[in-house]
């Protein structure tokens, strides 16, 4: 029967052959060798017909092959390779260029779009009509200066009322206008009225305020309040009459940083129970004394005055709008525009990627063409 | 001016060194196409695209052995034309001598040195295993005439024909295996000391 090679067997006889087994892989095939017979018989046929295959004569070139240099007209073609590189580096500053400056926009935008402290600038009439309120009769307990600051979260400390429960008005900085949205109850009447228009125009300039896009997260709920909706934080809320909030700052004069949260609109003229113009009493009891203010409505204030200190003088109610309640129906105006300018931004950005992102591959491909 | 200082040169774009290196590998390349296809014209042609191609693509050499370098660019030349006669066989036309009869080889390939006779049995013997490399696979073929025709190493014949050792080694046992077979059909024509045993 004739003995069954294998595979192996026969790569290890051309190893084996031509030299390429490894010390220990020869000893082992040279041990087979002599211990099977038809291995060797086999070694000895390949041996035999890789020496014929060798011996085949080795042929000459019937010719040269020499390369001769034929001049040859040489078309004008355009290196593409330099013109998807120059294109995709150009994209890439132009992208550079655009990015940087949305971003610097976009950093200046909250700052204009934002509603400005609003510092108002003291008018002569509202000079008078702190200087009027200043002569109101004195209080023993200093009414919480309404300080026109960004609005905050922050509750501001409630107002502690003394026995007599007067609220003295301060008398503004030159650089802050204090305004208070206490009503005194010896208020004169030409400074303080209270009629449902201007508490529902405040309250709508509350709401647009607080959904606007400067301040998106806050909500209008409680800064806010409905004519049914009562102060956060009253000591007494039995007064007929407004329910103003104001800071609970002690001292007129207090920067407006100090801790301040914004205003709830005076709502008491939508409370069934209030009256449109509270009468003015001489002093207040603790039960009648005004809830404590604590919020203030800076963009609101500034665009209107608060209920309380609406008086006739035409200069202190919105006949002569703030620059923040103007800012403030700018913003609400400029939303979408800022919206379609942002989305053009993105699609100049995306397409400036993409040429550059693809100019460049196309440079790569043709070099690495030209290289081969 | 050695062998790399030629390639040197001619990848600088002189012409000369470049003439220089085919006038060394010519006849290997040459040798190496008519092994791989049997025929004078076709060997021809293939060393004559192979020369071209390497000029044109001789920046894309970028060192280790510019003979396999060579040899893997004919072996694909070769590979290219049997692609061609497996789509479009045709029959090749023998030369005819001065008498009107065919000449079964090419007249270089005579030795004078020997008789006639012997002459006839060497003649008929190259045809043979000729024979028998025709009827190998490509791949096979080609392993078989790098290692046993042109002598090289394993290594090397990896490097032409862009395998693993591994695949060297199992083709080239195959490919004797194989024409070993081929060639017990032509056992008289073979010299008493290169006769094969029949199993």
């Amino acid at each position: 029967m004739k003995y069954q090679m294998s595979s192996r067997d026969y790569e290890q006889i051309s190893a084996y052959l031509d030299n390429q087994l490894s010390e220990k892989d020869r000893a082992f095939f040279e041990a087979r060798l002599k211990a099977e017979p038809e291995l060797r018989n086999e070694l000895h046929e390949i041996d035999k017909t890789r020496m014929l295959v060798h011996s085949l004569p080795r042929l000459r070139a019937p010719r040269n092959y020499y390369i001769k240099a034929v001049p040859v007209p040489v078309r004008p073609t355009l290196r593409l390779a330099p013109v998807f590189g120059i294109t995709s580096a150009v994209a890439s500053v132009l992208l550079a260029l655009v990015i940087f400056g949305s971003t610097f926009l976009q950093s200046v935008q909250p700052v204009a779009m934002a509603p400005a402290i609003p510092k108002v600038q003291a008018t002569q009439a509202i000079q008078q009509e702190v200087q009027s309120s200043a002569a109101l009769p004195e209080a023993t307990t200093e009414a919480p200066p309404l300080m026109m600051t960004a609005p905050r979260q922050e509750a501001s400390p409630t107002l502690e009322i003394g026995g007599t429960q007067t609220i003295e008005i301060g008398i503004a900085t030159p650089t802050t206008i204090y305004l208070y949205a206490y009503l005194p109850t010896s208020t004169p009447e030409n400074i303080v009225t209270m009629n449902g228009e201007q508490v529902d125009a405040n309250r709508m300039l509350c709401e647009e305020y607080y959904g606007g896009a400067a301040y998106p997260t806050l909500t209008t709920q409680n800064d806010c309040p409905t004519p049914t909706q009562t102060p956060t934080s009253t000591p007494s809320s039995s007064m007929p009459g407004q329910k103003v909030q104001v800071s609970s700052s002690p001292t007129p004069t207090e920067t407006p940083t100090s801790t301040e949260t914004p205003t709830e609109t005076p709502t008491a003229t939508a409370t069934p129970t209030s009256s449109p113009t509270p009468s003015p009493s001489p002093t207040p009891s603790p039960t009648e004394m005004p809830p404590a203010i604590e919020k203030v409505i800076p963009t609101n204030e500034a665009a209107s005055p608060p209920a309380g200190l609406t008086a006739p003088n035409a200069a202190v109610d919105t006949g002569a709008p703030t620059p923040a309640g103007q800012e403030q129906a700018v913003s609400s105006s400029q939303g979408p525009n800022v919206s379609f300018v942002n989305y053009l931004l993105l699609t100049v950005e995306l397409s400036l990627a993409a040429i550059a992102i693809i100019a460049g591959i196309v440079a790569i491909i043709f070099r690495v063409r030209a290289g081969r | 001016m050695d062998e790399i200082a030629l390639i040197q040169a001619a990848r600088d774009g002189d012409l000369d060194s470049f003439n220089r290196l085919v006038l060394a590998y010519q006849d290997l390349i040459y040798n190496h196409a008519y092994r791989m296809l049997g025929e004078e014209e076709a060997a021809d042609d293939a060393a004559q695209s192979t020369f071209i191609s390497a000029y044109n693509h001789i920046k894309s050499f970028r060192g280790g052995s510019y003979k396999a370098w060579l040899l893997r660019i004919v072996t694909n030349a070769c590979y290219d034309e049997l692609r061609r006669r497996k789509r479009r066989p045709t029959v090749p036309l023998e030369p005819l001598d001065d008498t009107g009869e065919e000449v079964e080889s090419a007249k270089w390939m005579v030795d004078p040195g020997i008789q006639p006779e012997e002459q006839l049995q060497q003649a008929e013997l190259r045809r043979a295993i000729q024979h028998c490399l025709d009827n190998l696979p490509g791949d096979f073929r080609a392993t078989v005439i790098m290692v046993d025709v042109q002598g090289l190493d394993y290594f090397e014949a990896a490097e032409a024909i862009g395998k693993p050792i591994g695949t060297i080694k199992s083709r080239l046992a195959r490919a004797r295996l194989r024409l070993r077979d081929c060639l017990n059909g032509f056992a008289e024509l073979l010299p008493a000391g290169f006769r094969l045993g029949l199993g």
